[in-house]
């Protein structure tokens, strides 16, 4: 056996080299620092500050979270009942055995910092309540755990209670999948989207189209209309198939629950960045830059008037700014995308492709649908809308450059439908929803309210035929069309139930 | 000193032979059994070429220390070193065999080149019908079906079946897929069926294996590609034919959902997976 390791030893460099070590096991990713949007630019240094210490004391950052309950986020559970206690006399701590229940392959890192809830003996949370007295925590009362080994179960709380915890006890301590979570992300998706999901990775800088901002809590390919905001499986399925045509690859073949942590992470992120987002934009009308730096420059006593908008600020957040009210706005949206049905569905089966359908569909997207003053006539996504200087959406005038721009600032070009390419997916569920529902965030909108379902399947089956039609074809079809059009144009909208009844 | 020599290079050979004995015990020996006929062969090239070149190796080894030794005893006995041109007869000796050996082993190989490279040696059943398009992208697989019943076109035709990652073939029968790569230059390596084959773009190149068991077996990308090259984990799932056709049919129900007909899984509907 010596020699057989002296032997190793010389392969030592070998083994080391192709055996590796689980690095992103032994050392957890580091507290994550929040980048605030643009928008904490504009604002007063103040302003800035206040909103970042409100979202903080909101939500908590993901190693200290103070928020559970309250938020529609799944961060998951262990439960564990006390096998032993063991009383540490002279330190700060009490070190307790536990038997774990942990479903299986649930991951489980970093749950040290976490709070724990006791579900039985007498530290539940009444009797925790009175024990901590007012130092509780929103939402959540409970003990520091200072650490917590998942193999052994073995656990130290950081606050020494007058009377240990019983055996028999049992607890739960949440953050699991929350903490499961933010270490995958970090191995998979932070290069890209960032570590707070600002979507500025490092090799995002590389990419067109950037990778998703999560900050304005805004998805593109969702199953929902623009109002709400993405359920847990559409981003599901944008992690599991990745968009086609950019950069964001598939993850198809990670585990459901890897991916599950993946999805409950982001949601995190993206309320905590779209709640921020709106308390700077409640600030910006008052107390951007722009507007003191005119306000001083114009009046006489400079002094003077700084400090009276200093004054103004400490009143408007003191009396007039109203946190809970745009909390609610904000997270409402999100817990009815937990709780309800949002995702929208046809309620007419697809119409049967047809060359009637294509054609019926054709005329939309030339016609009062307008499809074509952005994806052009040929599909090609290269309508007159992509030429013009666009109003910006937030005010202020047009964009600098000529193009359709997205809600974040980049320029963003429509689909080119000839090639077959459909970054949300190909069903024609896919479909129906980006002509329904509209892409979140981008010009492209939502037809559910001015169109019927069999109006949107005939533009189904148009979108689905333009890969395939000859460019020449298409052209000398278009005067056809053109003189058929005149015609038929009137009827088929006096009668869209003509259609429906095919 | 002059024995001390000869056994210090003696060791190196020694000590190769020692460790190649062992690594098998500690799993640092070449992967296991190769899961496809052809890939049997080519184990079965590898180790012939592994052997010649043992023999070459502790052949040279033992050469180079029989030269000390000879060399260190002409020192003892009071002789000087002298020039020399060597020998004619051995040079010729030492180009003619080594040139003997590279040529038997580049005619011995031709039979699996030509089998597994060249496109007219192709398994007939494999060339007719290609199971799918691989399209390498970064950093993704992207996997076009025929839709079942019919043949795979090059240009992508109105009713394929899309998927990524996950490629499913039938299993014991020779099986072709055309490989394609959409922005740079990747590989397509399945290391237990032995088939690595580059993605050029611009190219399309098809190539074929038959596996030989039910099973999952992982696929990587061999060329660096990008940052996201380790991104590129795939399977190649062989299963017997008929559960690849039943796979088709559920990928293509997945695809038609319009969110109406009923699909036949409940969570189909939502995340079009499994």
């Amino acid at each position: 056996m010596s020699t057989r390791n002296s032997l190793l030893m010389t392969l030592a460099v070998t083994v080391i080299g192709t055996a590796g070590c689980d690095l992103s096991k032994m050392i957890p990713p580091p507290e994550a620092r929040f980048v605030s949007s643009e928008r904490a630019d504009d604002v007063s240094p103040k302003a800035k500050k206040f909103v970042v210490s409100v979202v903080d004391e909101q939500f908590g950052s993901p190693m200290d979270l103070v928020a559970w309950k309250r938020l529609p986020v799944d961060f998951g559970e262990i439960t564990g009942k006390v096998v032993s206690v063991e009383v540490d006399e002279d330190g700060s701590s009490d070190q307790l055995t536990v038997e774990l229940s942990l479903e299986d392959g649930a991951e489980s890192p970093g749950l040290t910092s976490q709070g724990i809830v006791w579900t039985s003996g007498e530290y539940t949370q009444g009797a925790i309540k009175a024990e901590l007295g007012k130092k509780e925590k929103v939402g959540l009362v409970g003990i520091q755990i200072d650490s917590f080994d998942v193999e052994d179960g073995t656990l130290i709380l950081s606050h020494k209670m007058s009377s240990p915890p019983k055996e028999g006890d049992t607890f739960a301590v949440v953050g699991s999948q929350f903490q499961a979570g933010r270490h995958l992300y970090a191995r998979h998706c932070l290069h890209c989207h960032g570590v707070t999901g600002d979507g500025n990775g490092p090799t995002a800088q590389y990419l067109n189209p950037r990778p998703r901002d999560y900050r304005l809590g805004v998805f593109k390919f969702v199953s929902v209309i623009k109002q709400d905001r993405a359920t847990h499986d559409d981003l599901t399925r944008i992690v599991k198939h990745g968009v086609p045509g950019t950069y964001m690859p598939s993850f198809m073949l990670m585990d459901d629950n890897e991916v599950q942590a993946i999805v409950e992470y982001i949601r995190w992120l993206a309320m905590r960045g779209e709640l921020e987002n709106q308390y700077f934009i409640d600030l910006e009308t008052d107390f951007s830059k722009s507007n003191i730096s005119s306000r001083v420059d114009s009046s006489d006593d400079k002094r003077a008037e700084r400090d009276l908008i200093e004054e103004e600020f400490k009143d408007y957040i003191t009396n007039l700014f109203d946190a809970k009210s745009i909390y609610d706005r904000v997270l409402k949206p999100w817990e009815r995308s937990r709780d309800e049905e949002t995702a929208i569905f046809p309620e007419l089966a697809r119409i049967e492709d047809s060359i009637e359908s294509r054609a019926r569909g054709r005329k939309i997207f030339m016609g009062k649908a307008g499809c074509a003053t952005c994806h052009g006539d040929a599909g090609r996504g290269n309508g007159p809308k992509t030429e013009q200087y666009e109003p910006r959406k937030s005010g202020g005038g047009t964009w600098d450059e000529p193009g359709l721009h997205d809600d974040w600032g980049n320029i963003v070009r429509p689909r080119n439908l000839t090639t077959g390419i459909y970054r949300g997916g190909r069903r024609p569920l896919d479909i129906y929803r980006r002509i329904a529902a509209g892409i979140s965030g981008t010009p492209m909108a939502g037809f559910k309210a001015t169109m019927k379902d069999d109006q949107i399947w005939d533009l189904v089956n148009y979108v689905y035929s333009i890969p395939f039609e000859k460019p020449s074809e298409s052209s000398d079809e278009k005067k056809d069309d053109d003189k058929e059009e005149t015609e038929d144009v009137a009827s088929s909208e006096a009668s869209p139930e003509r259609s429906a009844a095919r | 000193m002059r024995l001390f020599w000869c056994f210090v290079f003696l060791l190196v050979p020694i000590l190769a032979v020692l460790s190649c004995i062992y690594a098998e015990d500690y799993g640092l020996w070449f992967p296991g059994e190769a899961e496809t006929l052809l890939g049997k062969q080519i184990d079965d090239l590898f180790y012939l070429i592994n052997i010649i070149v043992t023999v070459t190796f502790i052949g040279t080894n033992v050469g180079l220390c029989y030269a000390i030794w000879r060399a260190s005893r002409n020192q003892e006995d009071g002789v000087k070193a002298w020039y020399t041109h060597g020998v004619h007869s051995l040079e010729v000796i030492w180009s003619i065999v080594p040139a003997c050996i590279l040529m038997f082993i580049s005619l011995f190989q031709l039979d699996v080149w030509m089998q597994f490279r060249v496109r007219s040696n192709y398994p007939e059943q494999a060339k007719k019908a290609p199971v799918a398009e691989v399209t390498a992208r970064q950093f993704e697989w992207r996997i076009r079906y025929p839709a079942p019943g019919k043949v795979l076109q090059i240009q992508p035709q109105p009713d394929d079946i899309y998927t990524v990652n996950d490629l499913h073939v039938p299993v014991n029968q020779p099986v072709m897929i055309q490989l394609r790569a959409q922005d740079v230059q990747h590989s397509f390596f399945v290391p237990d069926l032995r088939v690595k084959q580059d993605a050029i773009p611009g190219q399309v190149i098809p190539i074929w294996f038959n596996v030989l068991h039910n099973g999952e077996y992982p696929l990587t990308c061999a060329e660096l590609c990008g940052w996201g090259h380790y991104k590129m984990r795939g399977q190649v799932v062989a299963e017997p034919v008929e559960d690849f056709q039943a796979y088709l049919k559920k990928l293509q129900a997945e695809q038609n959902f319009d969110g109406v007909s009923k699909p036949e899984t409940p969570e189909l509907a939502q995340s079009g997976e499994e």
